[in-house]
C-alpha cells in the first residue's frame, strides 16, 4: 500500500482478481476496477450477486492480498467492518464485543452515548445469544464505530431483516455517519438502500466485476419515500441488466 | 424429587452390595461395613492420606504437563497442514502403543525414578489430548478469524478471546477423560515401579489378598476425584459456558 494525495482517502486499482474454484477452475472475479474514495464520503457498491462486490470490500479491508493491482492509502488504514452476519463473540457481553477493539480514546461516556443512540443501553450485559438478529446487527455496527475507523466497510448489513427493522437500522447508520463523518463503503444489491444511504453509487457489472458508472445521489433524491422510489426506477430503467440478477 | 435420584441410586447400590456380601459370606468379598472399617483404620494410622497425597500429586503433575503439551501439539496440527502431515503418523503410532510398554520402557531407560514415572503417564496421555484439540482447531470459525483480522486483534487477543473460547468444549472433554485415564495409569506406574502411592498400596494388599483394603483405597481415591469434579471442574464449566442460551 502506498500513500496518495490530499482529498482522497484511498485509490483502488485492481487489474485482476482471480479465484480458484473448488474443482480447480479459474474464475475472474474482478477486472480493471479503478476508483477513488474521497474523505468522509459514503459510497455504495451496487451490483448483481456474484459480481465481486464483497470481494472488493475484503480487499479494501486487507483480508485478501491475492490480487493484481494496488490500493493506495493517504493515511494508515483503520478499518471498521460491519459484516453481513454480525460475527460477534458469543462468549462475550455486548459491552465487551463493542469495547474489545475500541479506540483508546473511546471512553465510558462515548460508549453510553453510542449505546443510547443504538437503543442498546438495557442490553450491554447481555450475551449475543440473547439478542435478535436486528439487535445483534446493531451491536456489530456499534463495534465498528467504536474503533473510530477512517474507513467503515458495510457488507449488506441490512439483509434478511424485516422491512421496518431494516429501515430503522438504515436511519441509525445514516445518523451515526452524519454525527461522526468517516469514509464509508457499503455493499448492497438493494437500490433503495443505496439511494437512502449513499452519496455516490458505483454500479458494478456482472462477473468479471468492473465499475460501469458512478452515480451521484443528491439529498433531494432521498427526501422522501417517493423520491427514493423515483430514483430507483430511474436507475433501473437506465441499467436494466444490472437489476436482472438482483432480487430487490 | 429429581435431585434426590443420585442419592437414592447410591443408597440402593450400598444395600445391594451388603446383601450380596452377606449371601456370599467370604472374606474375599467384603461388605461395605468391612470396607468402611478398613478405611477408618488406614486414616487413623496415617497411611491413607500419605499415599493419597502422593498419588494425587503425580496425577496433577502428569495432567498439567499432558494437557499443555497435547494442546500445543493439537493446535499446531489442526492449524497447519504441514505440521499435521509430518506428525500424523507419530500420533497414530503413540495412540496405539500399549500403555504398559511405555511404562516399562520409561522405567528401563530412566530407572525407577519419579521423572520416569511421570514421563510414562504423560507420553500415554498426550496423544489423546492432541487428537481432541486437533479436531477443535479444525472446527475454529473462519468468520471470527476474519473478523479478528479486520479489527486488527493482537495475537494474544486472538488466543484469549477467539481461539480458546472455541476450544473450551474440547479442552473440557480432553480434561475430563484425561483425568480419569491418568489416575488409572498412575496407579499402574506406582504398582510396577514406585514404593509409595495408592498403586503401591494396592500392590501390597493384592499380595496379602486383602480385598477390603483394595476396596478402601479405590473408594477413597474415587471420592477424591469426585470432589475435584464437583469443586473445580463443574463450576469452571458452568462459568465458561454461561454465555450459551439455556436449552428450552
Amino acid at each position: 500500500m502506498q500513500h496518495v494525495g490530499v482529498q482522497s482517502l484511498l485509490k483502488v486499482h485492481i487489474d485482476e482478481k482471480i479465484y480458484t474454484s473448488a474443482n480447480g477452475g479459474k474464475i475472474l472475479a474482478l477486472e480493471d476496477t479503478h476508483f477513488t474514495l474521497t474523505k468522509n464520503s459514503f459510497t455504495v457498491l451496487f451490483g448483481p450477486s456474484g459480481c465481486g462486490k464483497s470481494t472488493l470490500l475484503r480487499i479494501l479491508a486487507g483480508l485478501d492480498p491475492h490480487y493484481k493491482g494496488k490500493v493506495e492509502w493517504e493515511t494508515p488504514p483503520k478499518i471498521g467492518f460491519v459484516f453481513q452476519e454480525p460475527r460477534l463473540l458469543p462468549w462475550r457481553s455486548v459491552r465487551d464485543n463493542v469495547m474489545l477493539r475500541a479506540d483508546p480514546t473511546f471512553g465510558e461516556a462515548e460508549f453510553s452515548q453510542l449505546m443510547e443512540a443504538m437503543g442498546l443501553t438495557e442490553l450491554v450485559d447481555n450475551f449475543p445469544s440473547e439478542l435478535s438478529l436486528g439487535l445483534a446487527r446493531r451491536v456489530g455496527i456499534a463495534r465498528a464505530f467504536a474503533t473510530k475507523p477512517n474507513l467503515l466497510l458495510l457488507d449488506e448489513p441490512f439483509v434478511s431483516l424485516d422491512a421496518p427493522t431494516a429501515s430503522r437500522l438504515r436511519q441509525l447508520v445514516r445518523r451515526l455517519w452524519e454525527d461522526n463523518p468517516i469514509t464509508a463503503v457499503m455493499v448492497t444489491h438493494d437500490m433503495r438502500e443505496a439511494v437512502e444511504l449513499g452519496e455516490e453509487v458505483l454500479l458494478i457489472t456482472t462477473r468479471p466485476g468492473r465499475v460501469r458508472e458512478r452515480l451521484k445521489i443528491l439529498p433531494t433524491d432521498r427526501a422522501n419515500e417517493a423520491a427514493i422510489e423515483a430514483k430507483r426506477a430511474e436507475v433501473k430503467a437506465r441499467y436494466p441488466d444490472l437489476f436482472e440478477a438482483v432480487a430487490e | 424429587m429429581r435431585r434426590f435420584y443420585p442419592l437414592l441410586s447410591i443408597v440402593g447400590f450400598l444395600v445391594l452390595w451388603l446383601v450380596v456380601a452377606w449371601l456370599v459370606n467370604d472374606r474375599l468379598f467384603p461388605g461395605p461395613e468391612k470396607v468402611f472399617m478398613t478405611l477408618i483404620d488406614e486414616v487413623q494410622n496415617g497411611d491413607l492420606f500419605y499415599h493419597l497425597f502422593i498419588t494425587l500429586w503425580r496425577v496433577m503433575a502428569s495432567f498439567v504437563i499432558a494437557m499443555l503439551l497435547g494442546t500445543v501439539i493439537g493446535l499446531a496440527m489442526g492449524r497447519s497442514h504441514l505440521f499435521n502431515g509430518i506428525f500424523d503418523p507419530w500420533l497414530v503410532f503413540f495412540l496405539n502403543v500399549p500403555a504398559l510398554v511405555i511404562i516399562f520402557l520409561c522405567y528401563i531407560w530412566g530407572g525407577l525414578t519419579e521423572t520416569a514415572a511421570i514421563l510414562a503417564v504423560v507420553i500415554n496421555k498426550v496423544p489423546n489430548v492432541a487428537v481432541m484439540l486437533r479436531e477443535g482447531a479444525r472446527s475454529l470459525s473462519a468468520e471470527l478469524d476474519e473478523m479478528a483480522a479486520s479489527f486488527r486483534y493482537t495475537n494474544l487477543q486472538r488466543y484469549q478471546h477467539i481461539i480458546f473460547p472455541q476450544l473450551q468444549p474440547f479442552l473440557a472433554a480432553a480434561g475430563r477423560s484425561g483425568l480419569s485415564l491418568i489416575w488409572k495409569i498412575v496407579l499402574v506406574v506406582e504398582f510396577i515401579g514406585r514404593s509409595d502411592g495408592v498403586g503401591f498400596q494396592l500392590h501390597t494388599y493384592f499380595q496379602l489378598f486383602n480385598v477390603a483394603a483394595i476396596f478402601a483405597y479405590s473408594v477413597a481415591f474415587i471420592a477424591v476425584m469426585l470432589v475435584i469434579e464437583i469443586v473445580f471442574i463443574q463450576p469452571w464449566e458452568r462459568y465458561a459456558t454461561r454465555w450459551r442460551a439455556e436449552p428450552a
